[in-house]
């Protein structure tokens, strides 16, 4: 009698569908004659069985409920197969309109026609720096005066047909000129016109992303407008977009009327401070070295005081402050 | 496998499962069957005539997904199974939203619908009314067993389980129902205990 209830029960259950084996049978048998659990169990399931017909909505559905039915499941059968065709065009028609547009956004967003740099520019280019490079243009003057180009130390133009954008066109895709200060630089009377070029680079999703003054240029005053004598731009570059700019960008007095543009060009801190005059006809530096900060004073001449912080060998950076003085054509230094 | 499944077999056999005649086959054979398991899970005659008709177009839609020559019966309980499973989540959705919109005690009060007194009222046996106390899992299971004389292997296929899962809930049913009705069951002679004995 080595049988648990819960086997007896299974046995049980099993002897109902018809699958006990005689051996089954007999293990069964010899179990519920002497266990009046399982016996109890056998008699709850007769009494089941018995009271079952009685159990639930019993009233037997008439023929013609079953008509019902079948003309009722067999419309909306119909009615759902109709709508399944027709659904299957439309959702084609849906998902071929979707995978369009798709398309279209991916080809907008990958294959955008990239804006060149609105400068082209003539003229000829001198590096002054490994990392940047002077341009000195001389565009076609609509006057008749020619402009002949005179020799400094520091520039000497090459004719050169044409110069390619220096910036990667596909990762800058606008440039935005904005007019810095309508100054007269050499006391001619005349107004130059400082003109900060911005470069924007485009991003792949449609977002702007500004990167800074990359370009200065002066305009001077011409029979209508003003038309451009000179441009520099920077030109390093890092991951293929501008890494330089211009920054701080001043006009400093120079005698009674005359003005020096000063500004830094590099990353941020610090960079190469760069200092020009333009004469009227030529733009040349008259300071280039590299500075964190600046000062300038006039006592005995004109002095640009130019800070550098020194972090060698010692716990704190320490400011570094060399003097140098304008001796009527560039700043030379101090002794 | 009973003979009407052979018939709905031999007709798939033959038909395109798109066959007006084949739905007319198929109620015609199981209508009151469903009618009557979907009643006695639902206990409302409303709703098992809806979960009959909804039991029927689920299976005709998906008649495609059977597999000619199995057991069409158990696959049919299934899917009515499932369909009143549906209805009675419905119902206890209503249910819960009724007790929060009416307070405890009007619930108490309230008469229960007359179409339930009526089926209530079928169903005299003090042992069957100890079956609705049981769980949904354990009433499904004995009254598929009881009432529509499923075998455990059919019940397993219907309630897409195990048939130990199956073994287990009816002996457990079976065991509450004797601890709520512990010495009101006459029991009767064992003798004839097994049915193939009959």
């Amino acid at each position: 009698m080595n049988l648990s209830h819960r086997k007896a029960f299974e046995l049980f259950q099993k002897s109902v569908d018809g699958q006990l084996s005689a051996h089954e049978r007999a293990k069964l048998d010899r179990h519920l004659a002497t266990c009046t659990e399982c016996q109890a169990f056998v008699a709850l399931y007769h009494q089941l069985k018995k009271q079952a017909p009685a159990y639930g909505p019993i009233a037997a559905p008439s023929r013609q409920d079953i008509q019902q039915t079948i003309q009722k499941t067999q419309a909306r059968f119909k009615r759902r197969q109709m709508f399944k065709r027709f659904l299957n065009p439309v959702q084609a028609a849906v998902g071929a309109t979707i995978a369009v547009a798709l398309t279209l956004a991916l080809v907008w967003i990958f294959d955008f026609p990239d804006h060149e740099p609105s400068q082209t520019q003539t003229g000829a280019f001198i590096p002054s720096t490994p990392t940047t490079t002077q341009v000195a243009t001389l565009a076609p003057s609509p006057t008749p005066t020619p402009i002949a180009p005179t020799a400094t130390p520091t520039l000497t133009p090459t004719p050169r047909p044409t110069l390619k954008p220096t910036l990667p066109a596909p990762m800058v895709g606008i440039t935005e000129e904005e007019v810095f200060a309508d100054v007269d630089l050499n006391c001619d009377g005349l107004e130059e016109r400082l003109v900060t070029v911005k470069a924007f680079t485009r991003s792949r999703y449609a977002d702007f992303v500004p990167r800074g003054i990359v370009s200065l240029v002066l305009q001077v005053p011409a029979q209508t407008g003003y038309r451009q004598a000179w441009e520099y731009k920077t030109e390093t570059t890092r991951y293929g977009y501008p890494a330089w700019e211009f920054y701080d960008i001043k006009l400093m007095p120079l005698g009674d009327c005359e003005q020096l543009l000063t500004t830094f060009v590099g990353g941020r801190p610090g960079g190469d401070l760069m200092i020009f005059h333009w004469d009227g006809r030529n733009m040349s530096i008259v300071l280039d070295v590299f500075a964190a900060e600046f000062t300038t004073s006039i006592q005995d001449g004109l002095v640009v005081t130019v800070g550098e912080h020194d972090c060698s060998g010692i716990a704190q950076c320490r400011l570094e402050k060399t003097d140098y003085v304008w001796n009527g054509t560039e700043f030379i230094l101090d002794e | 496998m009973n003979h009407h499944s052979k018939d709905i077999n031999r007709l798939l056999r033959c038909h395109h499962t798109d066959d007006p005649a084949i739905i007319k086959e198929m109620i015609q054979q199981y209508y009151a069957a469903i009618y009557r398991l979907a009643g006695s899970i639902l206990y409302d005659s409303d709703e098992a005539k809806d979960a009959t008709q909804d039991t029927f177009i689920t299976a005709m839609t998906k008649l495609d997904q059977y597999q000619v020559g199995t057991n069409f019966k158990a696959w049919l309980y299934a899917i009515a199974v499932n369909t009143c499973r549906g209805y009675m989540r419905k119902r206890k959705r209503r249910e819960s939203l009724n007790k929060v919109l009416t307070t405890v005690q009007a619930l108490a009060a309230h008469p229960p619908s007359p179409e339930r007194s009526v089926l209530q009222g079928e169903m005299r046996s003090q042992l069957w009314d100890a079956v609705d106390q049981l769980s949904d899992k354990h009433r499904i299971t004995v009254v598929l067993r009881m009432v529509h004389g499923l075998t455990i292997q059919e019940i397993a296929q219907v309630l897409e389980t195990k048939e130990k899962t199956v073994y287990s809930r009816l002996y457990s049913a079976f065991h509450k129902l004797r601890q709520q009705l512990d010495g009101q069951i006459e029991l009767e002679s064992i003798s004839d205990w097994c049915p193939e004995s009959k």
